[in-house]
């Protein structure tokens, strides 16, 4: 199985955003509709009297459309809610290193909210966010295989220094993957798969095996659109992890 | 001033204030009333989801479905069943909707109130 087919053949569960807020209806309501692959964004007024910041969030999956009543608010199996204030930092995320102690920042637990959802226009700075998150997990684990692919040389010589400290202080086994050619130096502790093909030079992959735990596993598999942007999907799930991880070694020429 | 509002003549009576009082003792109770005087009826599923998220809105915690499903049980069998004997809320058993119809105008009145000083801005 190569990366394309991993990724046609992925299926988000279907999910509604219900966004509560005291009117009028927060802007983030209409960036979660056209950003991310979530079926159906409802908006539910809180009173007129709550304030703006007490507004929040919540994640429902598979609630039936009615044509009479709003799905999210009758249906559907709680996945998860989050404050308005901690979802829009999602959508400007910081981006810290792996090692950094600010180990609580709000973005993270916001990957965790849409984590199996496919999102439409991913920029790459939230992709830098989501994959930090991964490499994070790896760097707290400190075993186990990370698998990085990398569209172009120069990508992966930017990123040389926090591979190296990843894999220097740590028994991590760093595997990263070029589309191009490597002519550049070696980086030590990460083996480099060079001129791996079109399929990594298509896609924007990461997966952790969690070092033998299960519940510390995390993959990324994103595509580049036209426009620039990323059509995007994160898991935690360990046997999602898992091919992932093998649709990405079959995908090297 | 109206004068069928004097405040001279009470509007509400010992007993319906002891209610409404006893109905906005518990932080949840009031989260499901603020919800309800916005939009008077919803499931007690989504009331349960509302509770929990909106009581955590402001610290930026992720809620998962265990916390959200120990607030449905307790909403199920202590809360609402307490705004029901107090004549607050109905509760359709089979359809699982809550109500506020049969909410006495003071109350909703208390509710607003305390909504604006405790979420409001």
């Amino acid at each position: 199985m190569t990366l394309s087919d991993y990724f046609d053949r992925l299926e988000a569960p279907a999910r509604t955003v219900t966004v509560y807020a005291p009117q009028p209806r927060p802007a983030i309501a209409d960036r979660i509709e056209t950003e991310t692959g979530v079926d159906t964004v409802d908006y539910r007024s809180l009173p007129a009297a709550a304030a703006t910041e007490e507004g929040f969030l919540v994640v429902r999956e598979g609630a039936e459309k009615r044509s009479d009543e709003p799905a999210s608010a009758e249906d559907g199996e709680f996945v998860a809610a989050i404050g308005l204030e901690a979802a829009r930092e999602f959508l400007e995320p910081p981006i810290v290193a792996p090692w950094a102690e600010t180990d609580d920042g709000a973005y993270r637990r916001v990957i965790e909210v849409f984590e199996a959802t496919v999102w439409q226009a991913l920029d790459r700075r939230q992709l830098l966010a989501i994959s930090r998150e991964i490499e994070t997990r790896a760097w707290r684990v400190g075993s186990g295989t990370l698998r990085v692919s990398f569209q172009r040389a120069a990508a992966l010589e930017a990123m040389a220094p926090v591979y190296v400290r990843l894999a220097g202080e740590s028994t991590l086994d760093v595997h990263a993957y070029v589309a191009d050619e490597w002519d550049r130096p070696a980086i030590p502790g990460v083996t480099i798969h060079a001129d791996a093909g079109p399929e990594i030079g298509t896609f924007w992959v990461l997966a952790f095996d969690g070092g033998g735990d299960e519940l510390r596993t995390g993959g990324l598999i994103a595509r580049e659109r036209a426009d620039g942007t990323f059509e995007g999907y994160w898991t935690d799930d360990a046997t999602l992890v898992a091919e992932l991880e093998d649709a990405l070694r079959d995908s090297v020429d | 001033m109206d004068p069928e509002q004097s405040p001279a003549e009470p509007t509400a009576s010992p007993d319906l204030l002891d209610d409404a009082f006893l109905a906005l003792r518990e932080r949840d109770r009031r989260l499901v009333l603020y919800f309800l005087l916005e939009h008077e009826t919803a499931s007690l599923s989504e009331l349960a989801d509302v509770v929990t998220a909106w009581s955590h809105a402001d610290d930026s915690r992720v809620i998962e479905p265990r916390c959200r499903n120990q607030r449905y049980l307790r909403l199920r069998q202590v809360h609402i069943p307490k705004l029901v004997d107090a004549d607050i809320v109905t509760h359709d058993e089979e359809t699982g909707r809550v109500s506020l119809a049969s909410c006495p105008e003071p109350i909703r009145e208390l509710a607003a109130r305390a909504c604006a000083a405790e979420a409001g801005p």
